[in-house]
């Protein structure tokens, strides 16, 4: 290739790499997040043990007895991994962690 | 200039494809343990799969959907619309969307269903859009506020498709879109799927699949290899997550087998639809209770 049209490259190149370079995070704060509704509890249930939740609003998480979801920017978080689970307040183990726990 | 330019970017993504292709054929043996699989042409532990494939996601969730537009040239719409025509969802219809993520298929089926409904008496049932990757999540919910789409229309939750939220035989239609390949044993995503569906209830799914051409199958692999990746450093920065797409597109099963898999997980009148001779494979299959054997 020619050195004229290696320096035309990298020219494109560089400016066209801008492009990628803008807004590489995705906005963390959203200006008004929907809230959770409580009427969605009716589709949604504990993902490893398939029993209802219920709302806890104070602490804005989902929870059937000691296991708890959290829940944020209104989106439920409901998989295996992000359920703990929380003996009198404080939190033991997470839901995963227990599995194993009960296969073993 | 033009031509010397694209003869160097083809040079260089022939170059690579050579060695995908080598080392594709090496990660086989490695495959042979039970606890490794594959996350594109590379062989990693079972376990590590999934948060892999998370971090793959959150890397590119803020511009996927404009490089699902240059990748695709734009075809990608058109698969998910006849997708969705195709599913004809109505208003009482509750839909589970798998792997949604930023919600294309989700407000396809959203904006079916307000048409279906238009100010008749039926209750209208939410889509529920569910994915691994809560950046990919709260892409979709800001694309569904700026549509005007309310709660009661859409909801979106993180959860696992090996592992849904859902209790059993509650949902009318299962969809997932292009997500298949990404989940680390689609069996087990097959079976969660089976569980909550209805009796009567369809599985539908949209992915991408082994081209049945070889001429085409050639083009496409140089296109794949060369292009995509190149595309991917430019438009979103990340030249490895479009790597691991076009590679998990390579290792996912074909569609005979595929459509194998869905019969053993229970569902019946399994069938398979080509798109662009096999570039794209839209799968369906109906869950229709205990008689397996009619005759």
């Amino acid at each position: 290739m020619t050195t004229v049209s290696t320096r035309v490259i990298k020219y494109n190149w560089k400016a066209l790499s801008c492009i990628g370079k803008q807004q590489q995070q995705p906005t963390q704060a959203f200006s008004s997040v929907q809230k959770f509704q409580e009427e969605w509890l009716k589709f949604l249930v504990c993902p490893v043990s398939k029993q209802t939740l219920y709302y806890d609003s104070e602490r804005d998480e989902l929870f059937n007895q000691s296991i708890r979801y959290p829940i944020r920017d209104g989106i439920p978080l409901l998989t295996p991994w992000d359920g703990s689970v929380v003996d009198q307040g404080e939190q033991v183990a997470s839901t995963k962690e227990q599995q194993q726990q009960q296969r073993e | 200039m033009l031509s010397s330019l694209s003869s160097c970017v083809f040079h260089l993504g022939k170059q690579r494809w050579r060695q995908y292709r080598k080392i594709s054929s090496l990660s086989c043996l490695l495959q042979s343990f039970n606890e490794y699989t594959h996350f594109g042409y590379r062989s990693v532990p079972k376990e590590a799969k999934t948060s892999l494939v998370g971090s793959v996601f959150s890397d590119v969730a803020s511009k996927y959907d404009l490089m699902n537009d240059w990748m695709s040239l734009g075809l990608h719409r058109i698969w998910k619309d006849l997708f969705v025509m195709s599913l004809a969802p109505t208003a009482d219809m509750r839909i589970l969307d798998v792997a949604g993520g930023t919600g294309d298929v989700a407000f396809r089926i959203v904006e079916s269903k307000r048409k279906d409904s238009g100010g008749s008496a039926k209750q209208v049932e939410p889509v529920v859009v569910v994915d691994i990757n809560e950046d990919m999540l709260r892409v979709g919910k800001e694309r569904a506020k700026e549509r005007g789409y309310r709660e009661s229309e859409i909801m979106f939750v993180h959860g696992n498709a090996e592992k849904l939220p859902a209790a059993s035989e509650t949902v009318d239609a299962y969809v997932i879109s292009f997500g298949m390949r990404n989940v680390t044993e689609p069996e087990l995503a097959l079976q969660e799927a089976y569980r909550v569906l209805r009796v009567g209830g369809r599985f539908h799914m949209l992915e991408f699949a082994q081209v049945q051409n070889d001429v085409l199958g050639y083009l496409y692999d140089m296109y794949s290899f060369s292009v995509i990746p190149w595309i991917g450093q430019l438009v979103a920065n990340n030249r490895d997550a479009y790597q691991y797409l076009v590679e998990s597109i390579r290792k996912f099963p074909s569609q005979e087998e595929f459509s194998k898999m869905m019969k053993n997980a229970g569902f019946q009148q399994v069938s398979y639809r080509n798109y662009h001779q096999g570039i794209v494979a839209q799968y369906s299959g109906f869950k229709l209770g205990q008689d397996r054997n009619p005759l």
